[in-house]
């Protein structure tokens, strides 16, 4: 009788599942979602702005601008990672419980990536419409109409694509790590976790 | 190893926790077999150890020392594939605080362990329908647990944990949220469904109301097994106890 329970099936690992899982926690979770977003978002404005801001010849100016895109990342870097942390730490007991029901942990590991992925690219849209309208204006005011040209946006595209992977990059990384931890945790400590 | 009588077998099961310089015995040596299709309830105040046996045979946590085999196999040579299947499809877990997804209606959290299952979500659907009319929460399906009374989340836990019509329920504290009438008819509730559908129960519980449903009790305190009753036995000691 009981040798029907060890003929072992493979779980099933279904993306539309995985999808949902990480949807329905957005929105449900709605205040911490907004609040992430606008985190990468004012992380990838401001990098995307830095970028693109005129700046002179000078090698001093260059330096002083150079040592200011490095702070600018490593301070947002830093604002996403923990919010990131926290965000997967908190939800340790829900990782628990739903591996009790058989989760497999790369199902939990790929829904936490997939939602953290969505939060990097929302955030990463958000935030170069604002770093591109911050360039606008802030370059209107030293250039004036000179920020309409060309010559302004040279290399915009990868300015643009730098500050997207940076959005992107730090969110899932951020997430990577307790999702990973918490998905190799016996079920039981994952829920006690929280704690 | 294990004859149809011993569907879960405990050798002298040790769990010891590491307290800064000091060792907690949390299980200090519990042999114990448990039938197919028993009702056996784990009392013993907190501390006694019950929660962290349970957590062993429901493949939660694993023993520091001695072995615990269920339906014939050492759970502790399991693959990771193979204790998610186990979980998933052979064993139903009911916590004190019910653990529900959040995030997911009560009908989606009973679909959930059948989706990991493989089965189609229109199956899982009209299955899970059933359990929660089954269990009284037809009318309320669609609510997220936040939107449930303890009752109601502890209903939907149960139909939840008895999705994929496991072997064995292990019901941890489940009455231990709730108050006395919604306690009684989530005690007749776990117990007709056993009956019902034949399946194991092991429930870790302070509630003397617990008692008169179970086939045998097993009494903890402090990492050990203290005193197992049956059923007649019990019914004499219930009474001159708690009279």
């Amino acid at each position: 009788m009981t040798q029907e329970m060890w003929e072992i099936k493979r779980l099933h690992l279904k993306p539309e599942l995985v999808w949902s899982m990480a949807m329905s926690s957005l929105r449900l979770r709605m205040g911490r979602t907004l609040l992430t977003l606008l985190t990468v978002a004012a992380c990838c404005a401001f990098l995307l702005f830095l970028l693109t801001a005129p700046i002179s010849d000078d090698p001093a100016d260059r330096q002083m601008w150079g040592l200011m895109i490095t702070l600018s990342l490593i301070v947002s870097a830093a604002g996403v990672l923990n919010t990131m942390l926290m965000s997967v730490t908190q939800r340790y007991r829900e990782i628990g419980t739903i591996k009790c029901l058989g989760a497999l942990d790369s199902f939990v590991l790929i829904s936490v990536l997939v939602e953290s992925a969505m939060l990097g690219l929302a955030g990463a849209i958000l935030g170069i419409f604002a770093g591109l309208l911050l360039s606008v204006v802030i370059g209107s005011i030293s250039v004036g109409l000179g920020v309409f040209t060309a010559a302004y946006w040279s290399g915009v595209f990868w300015k643009i694509g730098a500050a997207a992977l940076v959005g992107l990059c730090l969110t899932t990384f951020g997430a990577a790590l307790p999702a990973y931890i918490a998905a190799k945790m016996p079920p039981v400590e994952a829920m006690r976790g929280e704690k | 190893m294990s004859t149809a009588d011993e569907f879960i077998v405990a050798k002298d099961v040790q769990r010891y926790y590491a307290s800064g310089t000091e060792v907690v015995k949390a299980l200090d040596g519990v042999t114990l077999s448990v039938r197919r299709g028993e009702y056996l309830s784990l009392m013993g105040p907190s501390g006694s150890g019950k929660t962290t046996f349970f957590n062993m045979i429901g493949a939660l946590d694993f023993p520091t020392g001695g072995s615990i085999h269920l339906g014939g196999r050492n759970l502790k040579q399991l693959r990771a594939s193979e204790l998610a299947y186990l979980r998933c499809r052979n064993i139903g877990y009911i916590f004190q605080n019910y653990n529900l997804v959040e995030v997911f209606s009560a009908l989606r959290n009973v679909t959930l362990p059948m989706r990991f299952l493989g089965l189609s979500e229109a199956e899982a659907i009209a299955k899970a329908e059933k359990i929660l009319e089954r269990v009284g929460l037809g009318h309320r399906m669609h609510h997220l647990p936040g939107e449930l009374s303890g009752g109601q989340q502890q209903r939907v836990a149960i139909a939840r944990a008895l999705a994929n019509d496991p072997m064995l329920v292990l019901a941890d504290e489940p009455t231990g949220n709730l108050d006395t009438n919604t306690s009684i008819s989530i005690v007749k509730l776990l117990s007709d469904l056993s009956k019902e559908k034949n399946v194991t129960i092991v429930s870790a519980t302070h509630d003397h109301r617990m008692l008169n449903v179970s086939d045998r009790v097993v009494y903890m305190r402090d990492g050990r097994v203290e005193r197992i009753l049956n059923r007649d036995e019990l019914q004499i000691s219930v009474g001159s106890i708690d009279s």
